[in-house]
């Protein structure tokens, strides 16, 4: 298969060649933020809100790179027309941004930003089989930061909680999905998406004081309100996810994904809930392609 | 399991027929403190600590059993005398004395305490296996009751949070023992045992703020004095359990029982370590029993508790 190309500090090159100095900040101390949004029938999606928070989280880390965020997006772009001839082939890309803070002993004496753009195929297998079977949450002891420390709303690479909340997650059930809560003991996200959940027709969701401001999540919003479903953000313990009739996460991939059990409770029926498909279903509609169809059909190629 | 001497409200019975009212607040509100001590060669060991921490739990929970403490340990006595004779086939005792609130409506208008003293075997099956392979201990996220909440000096049978704790280190592996963590994430206890760990050959155990008064913490203490061994109590994080040199459970049943795992990091060298296996034998010259040789001898009977 051909290869992707991609951006790296003004050029386009093969990904195979995407090498980073291994002085960079970005390894040594974390010291990078990133999003990644992803295209569907090659159009990158909701781009505009990806490049917000971009531009929010270079704002709070105090990056300054040579492009700006909305510049950063125009790359993006650009990078998912340079691939366009692929995609046939792989379905369609994420587009996957960094900025670190470049060489440097003191965040204050570092640069000039590494700025790199990342086009590569959506790893369709890696959530294929949660459309039938459903995601199985485990709730870590591992917390999510809270903004004292390092901000969750920032999408950074300091993560060394998320990977300890998947080990852990793995622990209990192989595969399982880490769900984390913040130091109050209330829900929060999961390393990779956000978490809803259904009781008595309302959507329920974490408030944005310790998670991410999820792109995925304020999609969700909009659907719940087309589709007239209400939905509340609030403080959620385990208890209420435990003893909900649905639950789902959403993240950018395959936009809304069932959650079907959490620590080995069994939700609802234990079956993809009746408001996670209506919600699917309104995605696919939205970004003109079944979702799960595409996902099923690429995931089976090889 | 044979039929056991019970105590049940001034009545000396088999345990078979022990039957607790509906209506006792012990059983439908988990309104109850209890104690226990074992035997060791059919000696009770440290029976005044054990009934002392027993007195200090029912004056804290303001219920009066109608005996002193002279009274209920001569009860605990008298249990391990009449249930003598069937020793030798359960090698040791478990003696369990608790006292509920009683019969009584939510406002306990009429509620007469209830007073429960019984013997069972020392679970051996349960632990025995760890002395030689070491427990694995997986820290779990339900944490240790507060001060505010429940009183965790208090030994209460309100124990949900323990029984949550036991289920969720199972689904990690299905022979690990949990251990809790206070409200600001230190290292508390297990679910009926006090946790410890050696560190730089120092032995370090958390504050008794928020824990049990394990009997048996205070006796590892005082025998790691006897023997020179410098210990700490101090407020210890998850970090200095997974990276310590040794671990191990201290419980009234084992006394001190290995750690050489902990959420699935290696302990260690994944041994029981050196200082607990100095601390088990030290134990056993002490009260005159091998405890390890005897767990592993008794550890196919069947115990019912």
């Amino acid at each position: 298969m051909a290869e992707c190309i991609s951006y790296l500090n003004g050029e386009w090159v093969p990904n195979s060649q995407m090498k980073i100095d291994v002085f960079d900040r970005g390894l040594l101390q974390g010291d990078t933020v990133f999003d990644v949004a992803r295209t569907y029938n090659g159009k990158p999606f909701k781009l505009d809100r990806h490049v917000d928070r971009l531009a929010r989280s270079l704002k709070f880390m105090r990056m300054e790179p040579n492009l700006t965020a909305e510049e950063i997006g125009e790359v993006m772009e650009e990078g998912a027309r340079r691939n366009e001839k692929l995609r046939k082939d792989v379905g369609d890309f994420n587009l996957w941004c960094f900025v670190t803070r470049g060489p440097g002993p003191w965040a204050y004496a570092a640069g000039p930003c590494t700025v790199g753009v990342r086009i590569y195929p959506i790893d369709f297998k890696r959530f294929a089989p949660f459309f039938t079977s459903g995601a199985q949450g485990v709730i870590v002891k591992t917390r999510s930061y809270p903004s004292g420390t390092v901000e969750p709303k920032v999408k950074h690479y300091s993560r060394g909680n998320f990977a300890m909340a998947e080990m852990e997650a793995n622990d209990v059930v192989p595969g399982g999905w880490p769900i984390m809560t913040d130091m109050e003991g209330n829900l929060t996200e999961g390393t990779i998406n956000s978490l809803f959940m259904v009781t008595g027709g309302v959507i329920r969701t974490p408030r944005d004081t310790s998670i991410l401001q999820s792109i995925s999540r304020s999609v969700v919003f909009d659907l719940a309100k087309q589709l007239d479903i209400p939905l509340v953000e609030e403080d959620l313990q385990p208890y209420d996810l435990y003893t909900a009739d649905e639950a789902f996460v959403s993240f950018t991939g395959p936009g809304v994904l069932p959650m079907t059990s959490a620590d080995k409770r069994t939700i609802g029926d234990g079956k993809p809930g009746r408001v996670t498909q209506q919600l699917q279903a309104a995605w696919s509609e939205l970004v003109g392609l079944d979702v799960a169809d595409q996902t099923m059909r690429q995931a089976a190629k090889k | 399991m044979p039929d056991t001497w019970t105590y049940y409200n001034g009545q000396w019975m088999p345990r078979s027929q022990v039957r607790i009212e509906l209506g006792d607040r012990g059983f439908y509100l988990g309104d109850a403190v209890f104690d226990l001590f074992r035997t060791f060669g059919g000696k009770p060991y440290r029976v005044r600590e054990h009934m002392d921490r027993f007195f200090r739990s029912l004056k804290y929970v303001r219920i009066d059993p109608g005996l002193s403490p002279e009274e209920m340990t001569a009860l605990g006595l008298e249990c391990v005398r009449r249930n003598e004779p069937l020793r030798a086939e359960m090698g040791d005792w478990s003696i369990w004395y608790a006292a509920t609130r009683g019969l009584g409506d939510w406002r306990m208008l009429d509620a007469k305490p209830t007073v429960i003293v019984q013997c069972a075997q020392t679970p051996f099956g349960s632990f025995a296996r760890f002395y030689e392979t070491g427990a694995h201990a997986v820290i779990v996220k339900t944490r240790n009751n507060t001060p505010e909440t429940l009183e965790p000096k208090l030994k209460h049978t309100s124990r949900m949070h323990l029984v949550m704790a036991d289920v969720e280190a199972r689904d990690v592996d299905r022979d690990a023992w949990p251990v809790l963590l206070d409200r600001e994430g230190n290292i508390a206890e297990g679910s009926g045992s006090n946790v410890f760990i050696v560190t730089d050959g120092v032995l370090r155990t958390p504050t008794d703020a928020g824990i049990l008064q394990g009997v048996t913490r205070t006796a590892v203490l005082e025998m790691a004095r006897q023997l020179g061994i410098r210990f700490v109590e101090e407020d210890i994080q998850p970090y200095d359990l997974y990276t310590a040199d040794e671990a191990f459970f201290s419980t009234t049943p084992a006394f001190a029982l290995p750690i050489t795992k902990a959420d699935n990091r290696m302990v260690g060298e994944g041994k029981p370590g050196k200082v607990t296996r100095q601390l088990l034998a030290a134990f056993s010259e002490s009260v005159g029993v091998d405890v390890v040789g005897q767990a592993l001898k008794y550890r196919t009977s069947r115990s019912s508790v």
